[in-house]
């Protein structure tokens, strides 16, 4: 299957006695693709890319303002109380679990309230009309916002290290759970954005699912010292995953197995995109 | 030959029944001011739900992950319950951000949204008026979500003030301070993201580095301490912490001082910026 990129009606040569009207028949159609409509998602996920990189300073450089912030008041509030976690220097012990909040948080943020504002302005039949499937959307839509993830998170992670001195321990970790702790939150934002009629149920979601399962993720603390109900219940909060698999790939140091983090951000994934491509491929309260 | 309504007075007269007249009223509006702070309350009563609950879980959440972070032995500062140093913290941090956001959400909505803003200058309300409308919702909303994160924070341990007056005084003049920067912010802001700029970039270092979190002796000495006893908001929020708690690291009437004296600057500024018309009267 070919390409073709012919969108624009050519007019055909004319010859003297015949219509003047250009034969558009044989120039003008629907536009054919392959099994993937290359363009199309192409052109969906620069939309949302240069929809966060337009207003960049709120959407890159304020994330790392705030966990800058966040970093300087736990170091001087708890400086005086502690000193070292599980044998690293508290502010090391806080840097990844900050970066991975400032990534996720902006992951989230991005896919949905891209949704939630296009469904309430009315022009989310823009990007429901055109030949894209489901597939196609929920990917185009869960990338731009890893890539807003990923920016933030770079970004953030090198203004740190000028405060908090780390080398990386494993490269490899620290790429996978980055990009998986951004999907994850993107397929959720998604999720969420098609879900919310309103402002309202989005802040809902954010100040009752978002914020509470990262603060409480073990960012701020091992989750060690916590007493006992509540050490099994950490186990099964997702966030802890992603931010304990990025902290041991960042300066090695880790609560669980590293196979675990991997194997559960994994199934996490995936069991959300299915929920997402379903819910656009059965048009959930985008199509009536 | 006679017309009956010859006189233009008389004409509408005739349609009226009477003949309406400007209404009248003393040296201060008070229907216009009761009208417009009126307004604003309804406005931000829409919201209401998710702006007192939103707050109140972001604190709880603050105070668990500390009090998780620091474990028993980070439990006191220079002898005091770490809790209830940062309870008093969180309160007034509160009140300061969503003291701004009233007042500078409104204005940056009626100006580039509604076009609102055109009925509040057009109407027979003077600069004082306007202000005093928008500075005493501002403190209304912003107080009372204070207080409703100070009930959340008795759940971690703060208590009752520890001297009730003084602590009305320092939440209103929080509540003041950052309404009219709010209002200052909102005239200078172009755009929707040059407010919220001014919001992350500026107020909320401010707030967070202002002694919220921690005490001033945590703070390595040197320039830094003196960048932060230089901040205004420091005595802001050492003051509402004494009346507070009862902790005392500065003289509370500097405080006092201090925070009236911020106070009466951006209350002037804000109200030369509405009598002049700057930015908002073409």
């Amino acid at each position: 299957m070919t390409l073709t990129h012919e969108i624009s009606p050519q007019p055909a040569p004319k010859t003297p006695g015949t219509s003047s009207f250009p034969d558009l028949g044989q120039h003008v159609g629907p536009r054919s693709f392959g099994r993937v409509n290359w363009i199309g998602w192409h052109s969906l996920y620069m939309k949302e890319v240069r929809r966060f990189l337009n207003v960049a300073t709120q959407t890159i450089a304020a994330p790392v303002v705030t966990t800058l912030l966040f970093l300087a008041i736990f170091s001087l509030a708890l400086g005086h109380a502690v000193e070292m976690v599980q044998g690293v220097l508290f502010p090391v012990f806080l840097a990844p679990g900050l970066i991975v909040m400032a990534m996720v948080q902006n992951s989230f943020a991005n896919t949905s309230s891209s949704l939630v504002i296009s469904k309430v302005q009315g022009n989310i039949v823009d990007v429901l009309m055109p030949p894209i499937n489901s597939i196609e959307m929920v990917s185009a839509y869960a990338l731009a916002g890893v890539s807003r993830g990923l920016l933030v998170g770079v970004t953030t992670g090198l203004f740190m290290w000028i405060f908090v001195p780390f080398h990386v321990a494993n490269w490899g970790l620290v790429a996978y759970h980055a990009v998986s702790a951004s999907l994850m939150l993107s397929l959720i934002g998604i999720i969420g954005g098609i879900w919310a009629d309103k402002f309202d149920h989005m802040a809902a979601i954010t100040n009752f699912v978002i914020t509470p399962f990262a603060f409480l993720s073990g960012t701020f603390y091992s989750i060690e010292r916590l007493p006992e109900p509540f050490h099994t219940i950490a186990y099964f909060n997702p966030f802890f995953y992603m931010i304990d698999g990025f902290r041991s790939g960042m300066i090695g140091v880790s609560d669980a197995p590293t196979w675990l983090g991997m194997l559960v951000m994994f199934c996490i994934n995936s069991v959300l995109a299915v929920i997402a491509w379903r819910m656009v491929a059965t048009g959930y309260k985008l199509k009536n | 030959m006679s017309a009956p309504y010859t006189d233009p007075v008389a004409r509408i007269a005739s349609i009226f029944g009477s003949i309406p007249r400007p209404r009248r009223f003393g040296r201060v509006n008070w229907v216009g001011l009761f009208g417009l702070m009126r307004r604003e309350a309804i406005r931000e009563l829409r919201w209401f739900g998710m702006a007192l609950v939103g707050p109140a879980i972001q604190a709880a959440l603050f105070a668990t992950v500390f009090s998780l972070a620091a474990g028993e032995q980070g439990m006191a500062v220079d002898g005091w319950n770490f809790l209830e140093f940062l309870g008093a913290g969180l309160v007034i941090s509160a009140v300061m951000q969503r003291a701004l956001e009233t007042t500078g959400y409104s204005i940056m909505f009626d100006k580039l949204e509604s076009g609102g803003l055109q009925d509040i200058l057009g109407a027979p309300l003077t600069p004082m008026e306007i202000l005093t409308a928008y500075l005493a919702t501002a403190i209304a909303v912003s107080v009372s979500i204070g207080l409703f994160i100070w009930l959340v924070m008795s759940l971690f341990g703060l208590g009752l003030p520890a001297h009730p007056l003084a602590a009305v005084y320092f939440l209103c003049i929080a509540g003041g301070i950052f309404s009219m920067l709010g209002l200052i912010g909102a005239v200078f802001s172009k755009k929707w993201d040059s407010f919220s700029g001014k919001e992350t970039f500026v107020v909320l270092p401010l707030i967070f580095l202002s002694g919220t979190f921690f005490p001033l002796s945590a703070v390595p000495e040197g320039p830094w301490r003196t960048v932060f006893q230089v901040n205004p908001i420091y005595y802001l929020v050492d003051g509402f912490r004494w009346s507070a708690t009862g902790r005392l690291e500065t003289d509370p009437w500097l405080s006092a001082a201090v925070t009236a004296g911020l106070f009466l600057i951006v209350y002037s500024i804000a109200a030369r910026l509405l009598a002049t018309g700057y930015k908002l009267k073409p």
